[in-house]
This record gives C-alpha cells, structure tokens and sequence, in this order.
C-alpha cells in the first residue's frame, strides 16, 4: 500500500505544528519532510524527518517520547495510518 | 538449547548494545564523524537493544528466573520465542490496553523495526547521527520504563508477544 501525498503532507503538517510546543526556544525547525517507505510487513511506513537547525541543546528524549503520545491522536483523527516513525536531523547532517 | 549441566542462561544487556551504538557513532579517525554504515548499524543498534529487553522480560514474568536445566531450557524457549514481525503487529494491535510506558516501549518497538529494516537493507534511506543518537536515547529510556512497568501487565504482553496473541478457548 502506497501512501498518498497529501497525508504525507498532513503527517509532515501535524509534526510541524505541534513539536515547537515541546521544544525550547533554542531549537529551530528548519524543515519537516515526510516519505512513505518499505516496511518488512506488507504495508509501508511513514517516515517523519525533522531538520533541526545545528547548535541547538540535546533534545530531551523523554520530551520526545511525551511529543510521540500527544499527536498520536492528531495523526489517528487524520487518518495518518500507520503512525509515523519520527527522526530528529541536524542541517548540517544532511548537506554533506 | 541449554544443556543439562552448562551455565544458567543469562540475557543479552539491552543496555550494552545502546552502549554499542553510541560508540559506533563516536568521532572515527582524526575526529570524522560516523560514517554511513556506523550510522545504520548504530539504528540497528537501538533496534535490537529493545528486543533482549522484551525477550528477557517475557522470560523472566513467565519462567522465573532458572536454576536448573529443566527451567533453563523453559527460559531460553520463552526468550527466543519472540517473532519481529508478529511481535510488532500484537503491539500494535492491543497497546491502547497497555499503560503509557508499555505504549512507549511499543510504538517504538515498531518505529524501530522500521528504521532498522531501512538502516539495513534500503541504500537509498538518508540517515544522520543525529538520528541514531536521538532513537538510542529513546529506546534507552522506554527500555527502563517498560521493565518497570507492572509484572502482571509484562506477563501479558509476554503471552502476546511469544504466543501471537491467540485466543483462549
């Protein structure tokens, strides 16, 4: 199953959204980009990647992890199925 | 199988291979930083650091701890008797009965499977170390929070992740 574009772009949107309220003021998104990948089952999966802006703090991943629980329900009520895998890049990773 | 007579089984720590990851992405040679494949096998990592933690979790609720080869060998069946994909589909099937930490373990459980599968098998998938190093913090702390989490809720998701969650009766 191939997930469309637009909830790609509603599960980029959502991330978007709602990840600066669990962020300090130190952190700076400078993108969110979403890609419905392989998975081992039949189905794909949706890949979340979040650019973070460099020189910022380590993120909290216990802040992360309540993140994950707070727009679960987000991603459910627009019907982003399955509930995508969210990664964290800083920009420079991404420009070598 | 564990020989009557050998050492008692013991888990694999879940912690070391968080430990294992973060050393892979540790500056290289003259400070580079990771390569590629220290990166995907760092994610490979974090995957299989919540595996030893559910394997030895289900073994423990359910068998005890061994001391002697008839329970030894209970304990390593129960320990190996975990199917990724499966696993992951029973998780995801029943965590909105699980509490918030047995939900946390889960959701990662299957995000990890994922990214582990690209890590290992797709050329194409862009992976950062920052990435590995953000999964391995978060699968360090779902792993400490689910074997926490109520023996009684463990020994559940133990007879869902061993048995694939048939029904009884």
């Amino acid at each position: 199953m191939t997930t469309s574009a637009d909830i790609l772009k509603e599960a980029a949107r959502i991330v978007r959204t709602e990840l600066p309220k669990h962020l300090s003021g130190e952190f700076a998104i400078n993108g969110v980009e979403a890609e419905s990948l392989p998975s081992p089952d039949d189905e794909d999966y949706i890949h979340v990647n979040v650019i973070l802006e460099d020189n910022h703090p380590e993120l909290d991943a216990r802040e992360l992890l309540d993140f994950k629980q707070a727009i679960r329900p987000m991603f459910e009520g627009a019907g982003v199925e399955p509930i995508p895998a969210i990664s964290f890049s800083n920009r420079s990773d991404l420009s070598r | 199988m564990t020989q009557p007579g050998s050492a008692m089984p013991r888990a694999v720590f879940w912690r070391n291979l968080i430990f294992a990851g973060r050393d892979l992405l540790n500056p290289q040679r003259n400070g580079e930083p990771p390569t590629d494949e220290h990166v995907r096998r760092a994610i490979s990592s974090g995957y299989y650091a919540l595996f030893p933690a559910l394997a030895s979790s289900n073994a423990d609720v359910l068998i005890g701890t061994p001391h002697d080869p008839i329970t030894a060998a209970a304990w390593t069946r129960v320990y190996r008797g975990i199917d990724h994909g499966p696993a992951k589909q029973e998780l995801r099937q029943h965590r909105q009965e699980f509490s918030t930490g047995a939900q946390n373990f889960a959701d990662l459980f299957g995000e990890l499977q994922d990214r582990r599968n690209s890590a290992d098998y797709d050329p194409g998938a862009v992976l950062t170390g920052h990435q590995a190093t953000v999964w391995l913090a978060m699968a360090e702390f779902v792993c400490i929070d689910y074997l926490q989490v109520d023996r009684d809720e463990r020994a559940d998701i133990a007879s869902l992740t061993v048995t694939r969650g048939r029904q009884a009766g």
